[in-house]
C-alpha cells in the first residue's frame, strides 16, 4: 500500500464518520429547530411561497 | 316617512324609497352583480356558520359598500372591492351574500 | 444576565402581528436584520420566526413574527397560534410583554378589525401604520394624532419599505406602554354587554381564568352555536347552563349572536376611521387595478400566464449557460492542478475523480437555481402570485382543490419543502393534506441539474418557431409533466380516499407593488450560501465515499470500467439491475438512483464520479461529464448506455420519483405520523415505475432510439 492510497483510505473514513456525525446532529437538531431532514431546502431561505405575501 | 326610511337597514317597499338617491329597492345576491356595479351589503344567509363568520370579518357586514371588479378569466371567481382592498371569492359563496344594488 | 435585561422597563418579549399584506415582513426585516431564526412551536406545523432588535437605549428585545392574520378567532393553524401566543397559551413561549400590530394604511378600516381583538387581550400595543407613501399616493390622509387618541395606543406612522419611521418605532419599543384592556371601547348592545361580563365573571371564578383569557372564552360561546355539546367537558354545569339561557334570551330578542360582536366592532372602527381618516379623493380604479385588467382579463390573463411560465423556464435555461460554462471550466482547471501537482495514485483520484468531479457537477447548476428563485421571488413580491391563484381557481377547482393550493405547488418547482409548509394557508386540513401529497410531483430545483444534464447531453440542439429551443421545450414538457401529474393526483385523491365538500376560495388580490430587489438578492444570497455550503460538505462528503464505493474492492489488472462495475457501488447497482431493465436502465443509472435518495442531484455527482473513474485511463483530465454519458457502451454488447430515449426515461422517472428524505421527514412532521408520508413514497414511486415503463416501451415502438 502505497502512501496515496493510504491517505486516501483515512480521508474516506474521517468523511463517513463526519457524514454520520452529521446526519445524527441533524436528526437531533431537526426535532428541535423542526427544519427537519435537509435545512438547506427548507428554512428562511426558501422561497417565501405563502399565499400571503407577507408584503416586503 | 322619507325620514323612517334612511333609518330603517331593511328594505321595506314604499313608493317614498324612489325618491331617495341612496337606497335601491334591488335585494340581490352577490354573484347576480355584473363589473361595474356597486351596492351595500345588507345579509349573509344560506351558509355555514364558519363561512359566514369568516365573510363577516373579512369586512363583508352590513352597510359595507362593495363593487363588483370582474370575473377570473374562465368565469370565476370574482373580484370584487370592499373597504379599500380587493377580495376574490367563488360565485358559490358570492350567492349567500344579499347585497342592496345601487341603481345608476 | 445584566443588570440591565432586569429593570422591569426594558421590554424584551415583543410580538409582531398583522394582516396578510400589511408589510408586516419588510417590518420585521427592517428591525431584524439578518439576526433572524425560522423555528417551529410546540406541537404546532406552524412556522416560528424570531429575531433581535436592537434597540437604542442599547437593550436588546425579542421579536416574535406572528403569522399574518385577519383575525384571532382561530380558522387556521396560523390564526390559532397568534390567539394562543397573545393569550399566553403556548408552551415554552412566554406570554409577549408587547405587541406592535402593523396595519396597511390604505386598509385602515378592515385592518383595524384585528386591531380590537388585539385590544381586548389586555397587552401593550403599539400600532404601526404601515405603507404611507401608497396611501397618500391614493389620496388618503390619516391624521396620526387623532387616530392615537380615538384608539387610544400609541400610533407610528412608517414607510417600511424605504426604512421610514423605522427608528421612531424603535425607540418607542423602548418605553413602557400601558395595558390596553381597560380601554376596550366597542360596545355591544346593551343585553349583550351584561351576558358577557356575567359568563365572563363565572368563567373567572370557576375556572381561575384570567381576565383576557375569560373574555375571549366568553366571546367565543356566546357567538358559538347552540349545541354546547363541544363544551361539556371543558366548563362547570353551572357555565353550560347560563351560556344556555343566554343563548336563548338572545335569540329570542332576536339578536344575531354571531354577527352581533363583529358587527359592534366594525361599528366602532367606523366611527375611528371617520374621526381620522381623509380621503380627499379615491379613484375606483387604481394602478394596479388597470394592470389587472390586462393580467387577469378572460382572455389575455391566462395566456399571459402560461407565457411568463414558459418565458421562465426558456430564460432560466439559456442565461444561466454562460454561468454554467465557467463554472465548470473553474472546476477543471482547478482538477488539472491537482493532477499537475500530486503524482497519479489513489489520492489524486480521490480528490479529482471523486471529490472534485462530484462537487462540480452539482455547483455548476447554481446559476440556474439561483435564476428560478429569483423569477419566483419576483413574481411574489410584485403580487403576481395572488394573480395566480385567482387565475387557476377555477382550474383547481376542477380537481377539487382551491385557488390557494396552486401557490404552494407553484412554489414546489423551488423545492417541495417550503411548498409544503405553505400548505398551512389552506384552511381545510383535508384540501391541505392533498395539496401536500401532490406538491413533490411538481419537480422542484434539485431535479433541475438532472433535467439540465440529460438535456445537454442527449437532446437534439433544434429550435422549434424559431424562438424556443427543443432543448427548453423538453424542460417545460417535464414541468408540465409534473403539474399535470399534480394535479391528477389531486383530483383522484379527492374522489377516493380524500373525498367531501368542494372548499371555499376566500383570497386577499393585495395591490401590486415594485418587487424589492434587495430582499430578492439576500433571498438568493443566502440560498447560495446554503447551497454551497452543502455542497462542499455533504455533497464532497458523498462524493468521497462513493468513490471509495465504486474503487474498492481493488481488483488488479481489471480495466477502470470493470472496476467499477465489480465495486461495491457496482455489485449495489447490478443488484437492482433486473428491476431497471424494463426501463430501459443500466446499473450506472441504478447507482445514481439510489444516491438520488439522499439528494436528487446527486445523481448527477453520481454520474461525475463513476464517469471520471471508468474513464480513467484515457488520459485527459477534462473531457466533460456529458460527452463521456454520450460516449459510453457496454463494454460487451457495444450497446450505448444513454440514447435519447434512456435520457428521456431518467427525466421520466425523475418527474414522478420521491426521492427527497428530507420530505418524507416534512411530511411526517406536518402530517404528525407515518402513514401519509409511506403513502406518498409508495405511490410515487409507482407512478414512476409505471410512467417510465410507458414511456421506455412507447419509445422502443415509435422507434425513438433504443
Amino acid at each position: 500500500m502505497d502512501w496515496q492510497q493510504f491517505l486516501s483510505l483515512i480521508i474516506v473514513a474521517v468523511t463517513g464518520l463526519l457524514l454520520a456525525r452529521a446526519e445524527v446532529r441533524k436528526r437531533r437538531r431537526a426535532r428541535r429547530t423542526g427544519c427537519m431532514g435537509e435545512c438547506g431546502c427548507a428554512s428562511a431561505a426558501g422561497v417565501r411561497t405563502k399565499l400571503t405575501k407577507e408584503g416586503r | 316617512m322619507p325620514a323612517s326610511a334612511s333609518i330603517m337597514p331593511l328594505q321595506i317597499p314604499s313608493p317614498c324609497l324612489h325618491m331617495s338617491e341612496s337606497f335601491s329597492m334591488d335585494e340581490v345576491a352577490l354573484s347576480t352583480l355584473v363589473p361595474g356595479e356597486r351596492g351595500k351589503v345588507s345579509r349573509i344567509s344560506g351558509t355555514s356558520a364558519e363561512l359566514r363568520r369568516r365573510l363577516l370579518e373579512m369586512g363583508l357586514n352590513t352597510g359595507t359598500a362593495i363593487q363588483m371588479i370582474r370575473f377570473a378569466p374562465f368565469g370565476d371567481p370574482i373580484e370584487i372591492h370592499a373597504k379599500g382592498f380587493r377580495l376574490s371569492l367563488r360565485k358559490l359563496e358570492a350567492e349567500s351574500i344579499m347585497v342592496n344594488r345601487e341603481l345608476r | 444576565m445584566n443588570v440591565k435585561q432586569e429593570e422591569a422597563t426594558r421590554v424584551r418579549n415583543i410580538a409582531l402581528i398583522g394582516n396578510p399584506n400589511s408589510g408586516k415582513t419588510t417590518v420585521f426585516n427592517q428591525l431584524t436584520g439578518l439576526r433572524q431564526k425560522v423555528g417551529n412551536y410546540p406541537g404546532v406545523t406552524v412556522e416560528k420566526k424570531e429575531g433581535r432588535v436592537p434597540l437604542p437605549d442599547d437593550s436588546e428585545a425579542s421579536v416574535l413574527d406572528l403569522p399574518g392574520t385577519y383575525s384571532l378567532t382561530a380558522n387556521s393553524p396560523d390564526e390559532k397560534i397568534a390567539t394562543d401566543i397573545l393569550l399566553g397559551r403556548v408552551t415554552h413561549t412566554r406570554t409577549p410583554e408587547l405587541v406592535v400590530c402593523v396595519v396597511d394604511a390604505s386598509n385602515l378600516e378592515r385592518s383595524l378589525y384585528l386591531v380590537t381583538q388585539i385590544i381586548d387581550r389586555n397587552l401593550p400595543l403599539i400600532l404601526v401604520l404601515n405603507m404611507m407613501d401608497i396611501a397618500r399616493d391614493s389620496g388618503i390622509e390619516i391624521d396620526v394624532n387623532k387616530l392615537q387618541h380615538a384608539l387610544n395606543v400609541e400610533v407610528i406612522a412608517t414607510v417600511a419599505s424605504r426604512g421610514t419611521g423605522i427608528q421612531e418605532l424603535k425607540q418607542a419599543m423602548t418605553s413602557t406602554h400601558k395595558a390596553t384592556g381597560n380601554s376596550r371601547q366597542w360596545r355591544l348592545p346593551e343585553l349583550v354587554e351584561r351576558e358577557l361580563a356575567e359568563l365572563q365573571a363565572m368563567l373567572e371564578q370557576h375556572h381561575q381564568l384570567s381576565e383576557p383569557l375569560a373574555f375571549h372564552e366568553a366571546v367565543t360561546l356566546l357567538s358559538g352555536h347552540n349545541g354546547t355539546a363541544g363544551h361539556r367537558n371543558k366548563y362547570s354545569p353551572e357555565i353550560l347552563d347560563h351560556l344556555h339561557k343566554d343563548h336563548a334570551r338572545l335569540d329570542f330578542m332576536g339578536i344575531d349572536r354571531q354577527s352581533v360582536f363583529i358587527e359592534s366592532r366594525y361599528e366602532w372602527v367606523r366611527r375611528v376611521c371617520a374621526e381620522a381618516v381623509i380621503t380627499a379623493h379615491r379613484s375606483d380604479v387604481t394602478f394596479s387595478d388597470k394592470i389587472d385588467g390586462i393580467l387577469t382579463h378572460r382572455i389575455w390573463g391566462f395566456v399571459i400566464f402560461f407565457g411568463l411560465m414558459a418565458l421562465m423556464f426558456q430564460t432560466i435555461f439559456s442565461w444561466a449557460a454562460l454561468p454554467m460554462e465557467l463554472i465548470g471550466a473553474g472546476f477543471d482547471w482547478f482538477g488539472r492542478l491537482i493532477s499537475d501537482v500530486l503524482p497519479p495514485g489513489d489520492l489524486q483520484d480521490l480528490i479529482v475523480n471523486g471529490g472534485l468531479a462530484g462537487v462540480a457537477a452539482v455547483v455548476t447548476f447554481l446559476p440556474q437555481i439561483l435564476f428560478l428563485f429569483f423569477f419566483l421571488g419576483v413574481l411574489e413580491d410584485t403580487g403576481y402570485m395572488a394573480r395566480a391563484a385567482f387565475i387557476m381557481d377555477r382550474l383547481m377547482a376542477k380537481v377539487g382543490l382551491n385557488g390557494k393550493s396552486f401557490i404552494p405547488l407553484l412554489g414546489s418547482f423551488a423545492c417541495a419543502i417550503p411548498g409544503i409548509m405553505a400548505t398551512r394557508t389552506i384552511e381545510h386540513p383535508r384540501d391541505r393534506l392533498v395539496t401536500m401529497l401532490v406538491a413533490p410531483l411538481m419537480s422542484c430545483s434539485a431535479r433541475l441539474p438532472v433535467y439540465t444534464l440529460l438535456i445537454a447531453a442527449f437532446i437534439p440542439a433544434v429550435t422549434v418557431f424559431g424562438v424556443f429551443s427543443l432543448a427548453g421545450i423538453t424542460l417545460l414538457s417535464m414541468y408540465l409533466l409534473g403539474l399535470g401529474a399534480a394535479l391528477g393526483m389531486a383530483w383522484i385523491l379527492r374522489r377516493t380516499l380524500l373525498k367531501g365538500s368542494p372548499p371555499v376560495f376566500l383570497m386577499e388580490l393585495p395591490p401590486y407593488r415594485l418587487p424589492s430587489l434587495k430582499s430578492i438578492f439576500i433571498q438568493m444570497w443566502e440560498r447560495s450560501v446554503i447551497f454551497l455550503k452543502r455542497a462542499g460538505t455533504f455533497i464532497l462528503g458523498v462524493s468521497i465515499i462513493l468513490w471509495f464505493l465504486s474503487t474498492y474492492p481493488r481488483f488488479e489488472g481489471a480495466s477502470p470500467s470493470d472496476q467499477v462495475q465489480k465495486s461495491f457501488a457496482g455489485q449495489a447497482g447490478k443488484l437492482i439491475e433486473p428491476v431497471l431493465k424494463p426501463l430501459g436502465f443500466d446499473w450506472k443509472i441504478g447507482i445514481g438512483l439510489i444516491g438520488s435518495l439522499l439528494q436528487r442531484e446527486v445523481f448527477v455527482s453520481t454520474m461525475g464520479t463513476i464517469y471520471n473513474i471508468q474513464n480513467a485511463d484515457d488520459g485527459t483530465g477534462n473531457v466533460s461529464l456529458q460527452s463521456r454519458m454520450q460516449q459510453d457502451r457496454d463494454p460487451v454488447t457495444g450497446i450505448p448506455t444513454f440514447t435519447m430515449l434512456t435520457a428521456i426515461c431518467v427525466m421520466v422517472y425523475y418527474v414522478f420519483a420521491m426521492q427527497c428524505l428530507s420530505t418524507v421527514a416534512i411530511m411526517r412532521r406536518e402530517t404528525n405520523g407515518w402513514k401519509w408520508p409511506a403513502f406518498q413514497f409508495g405511490y410515487m414511486t409507482l407512478l414512476a415505475y409505471g410512467a417510465t415503463f410507458i414511456t421506455y416501451r412507447l419509445g422502443l415502438v415509435l422507434g425513438i432510439g433504443g
